[in-house]
């Protein structure tokens, strides 16, 4: 019997992305491809997606988990990474960022970051993201992939060559080589480089939900 | 070939072990949290040589797949709550047809059209009882992407073996998500095959519902129509099929469909229970809601709380006789579900000694959290200390 979840005796809690936006704007698609360039790199990796009953537009999620030992529990309560791609999103939803996590905002298709973000972190990434896909291929739908170029460059959590290949594998052949390319124009954006956290141990306090995800 | 690493989602998942298992035949109308299993559907039988239809219903599709099925092709359908309504009348029929079909419900909040994209369990009597009559039935019920991929396998065999409608539960959670996971070798599973013509003997003539006695564990194997000829119906009838209007026919044929199941149950039944040996609280828990509880378990036992888990793949038959042998040696139980206590009932039925027992319960789309059963656990074992 191979490794499953079922075999873990682990009680960490795994890292933890959520990317946040309106339907349409690909963040699934975000998703998608980085918990496959995860999994190539041996993660294993946990990913969910919350959205409403509308087919276009709307609040829409895609979290992804990610971790050394199988994922269990597939719900986090606060994320290491928070990636705003809409300002619906970033207003509804920054405050489940853990203290000291990443932040990204697509500064293009959002009003100013609210100043509570600072309180939680210092971590912040906020670049046009969109205006930069409209200026390079003139199309916005390139943003996604810029994004993820973005977040292995300012992260680390994921190599190039996994997400090339990621992304080699969901999207149409014939968009293929742009996407590649949108992908390094991400990792050109990035300026610097945060740590996702290092301590793993989050103990069960008898009595308290505080620590439980 | 070996295990590969991959990343599936649930209902993909569903979908491509179905087609392993010789699924060649989909019929189905779209519905969250199910549609995924028909687009994968769609793109992959044709491939395969199989058939994928988008029926004008649910009632439609669930027929079309018994049809399908007694023409001789393995044949599956899956939808959500509301769609699973529907699909009543013919899960009926199915069972008195004695036709190997599978029905996959990736439920969702309900009743009625509650919310499409939020999970629950909500269905767990209505694959035991939703269809009327008397009637034995058999439901798997995975937990994980792996899970779900294995046991659509298994309930394809079984469907098979038993000649019986198969109801695979799944939930949003499982459905949606997708998960990394060593995806098993083809070569390691066992694909129970159609019998065909040649099977049987050319110079009597075919008996579709021969049985030797009400008691008689052989099920006769179904041939394909066209193979040879016979009569189907939903009326009470003889080993040939056609209608019968007497009593001890009728009863002949019910205790049939419920003995050929509980006459097997052993072969049936799968679970799997977790840190058992030396547990004095048991969690039970199936599905999504089994993967809160694993880590509820393990949390439960960091803090020096000796719980075990029991996680039943097969929820109907009901899994009475292990569960009564773990609960020999228990103080406490835990059930937890995304309903308001549907299996909690069941065990509650089986718990003769009145072990102390606590429901973990949702019904508003979310998942039950592990600290919820860990608080649960902690509640149950500090009355037993005091």
């Amino acid at each position: 019997m191979s490794q499953n979840l079922y075999t873990s005796k682990s009680t960490e809690i795994p890292f933890s992305i959520r990317i946040s936006g309106i339907g349409g704007q690909g963040n699934v698609l975000l998703g998608t491809i980085l918990s496959d360039a995860l999994a190539k790199e041996g993660k294993w990796v946990v990913q969910t997606q919350s959205y409403g009953a509308q087919v276009r537009g709307g609040l829409t999620n895609c979290d992804v988990l990610f971790f050394d030992e199988p994922i269990d529990f597939p719900q986090v309560k606060t994320f290491d990474i928070f990636f705003a791609m809409h300002d619906i999103g970033l207003k509804a939803h920054f405050k489940y960022l853990k203290n000291n996590g990443i932040i990204f905002v697509d500064s293009s298709m959002c009003s100013d970051i609210p100043s509570s973000v600072m309180v939680i972190t210092k971590k912040i990434v906020s670049v046009p993201i969109t205006q930069k896909a409209e200026e390079i291929f003139g199309r916005h739908v390139f943003a996604n992939a810029i994004s993820l170029g973005l977040i292995a460059a300012t992260t680390r959590i994921v190599g190039h060559e996994a997400l090339e290949d990621a992304i080699k594998e969901n999207v149409p052949q014939k968009y293929i080589d742009e996407n590649l390319k949108a992908l390094d124009e991400g990792y050109k954006l990035s300026t610097k480089v945060f740590q996702i956290r290092k301590d793993l141990k989050m103990p069960y306090s008898k009595g308290t939900n505080i620590n439980f995800e | 070939m070996g295990e590969k690493f991959v990343v599936m989602q649930g209902d993909e998942a569903c979908a491509r072990g179905a087609i392993l298992a010789g699924c060649r035949f989909f019929a189905g109308y779209p519905i969250t949290p199910a549609t995924d299993i028909a687009e994968v559907m769609a793109a992959k039988l044709p491939k395969v040589g199989g058939t994928f239809i988008q029926m004008e219903d649910e009632i439609a599709s669930a027929s079309a797949i018994i049809g399908a099925s007694l023409a001789g092709v393995k044949s599956m359908t899956a939808t959500s709550g509301p769609g699973f309504s529907l699909m009543q009348e013919a899960i009926g029929y199915a069972s008195m047809t004695e036709t190997p079909v599978v029905f996959v419900d990736v439920q969702r909040t309900g009743p009625s059209t509650g919310f499409p994209t939020k999970t629950a369990q909500g269905d767990i009597m209505q694959s035991r009882w939703g269809t009327h009559g008397d009637h034995a039935i058999i439901v798997l019920y995975p937990s994980t992407v792996e899970e779900i991929y294995r046991y659509i396998v298994t309930a394809f065999n079984f469907s098979e073996i038993y000649r019986t409608p198969v109801i695979f539960l799944m939930d949003e959670t499982i459905g949606h998500l997708r998960e990394s996971f060593y995806l098993p070798d083809p070569e390691e599973f066992t694909i129970v095959e159609r019998v065909t013509s040649s099977s049987v003997d050319q110079n009597t003539i075919y008996q579709p519902f021969l049985e030797e006695s009400e008691l008689d564990d052989e099920i006769q194997p179904l041939v394909p129509m066209g193979d040879t000829r016979f009569h189907i119906s939903g009326l009470f009838h003889d080993e040939s099929g056609f209608p019968v209007g007497n009593a001890d026919e009728a009863s002949k044929l019910v205790k049939h469909f419920v003995n050929k199941i509980n006459l097997h149950i052993d072969e049936i039944l799968i679970y799997d229970s977790y840190m058992i040996e030396d547990a004095e609280y048991l969690i039970i828990a199936y599905g999504s809601t089994a993967r809160s509880a694993y880590r509820a378990l393990k949390l439960a036992r960091a803090n020096g709380i000796k719980a075990g888990l029991f996680k039943p793949i097969t929820i109907w038959p009901f899994p009475a006789n292990p569960l009564r042998k773990i609960l020999s040696n228990i103080n406490g139980i835990v059930v937890a579900e995304m309903n308001m206590g549907q299996f909690a009932r069941e065990v509650m039925r089986i718990n003769k000694k009145s072990i102390p027992m606590e429901t973990v319960l949702r019904e508003d789309g979310e998942l039950i959290q592990p600290y919820a059963i860990v608080e649960a656990l902690t509640r149950i074992s500090s009355e037993h200390e005091e």
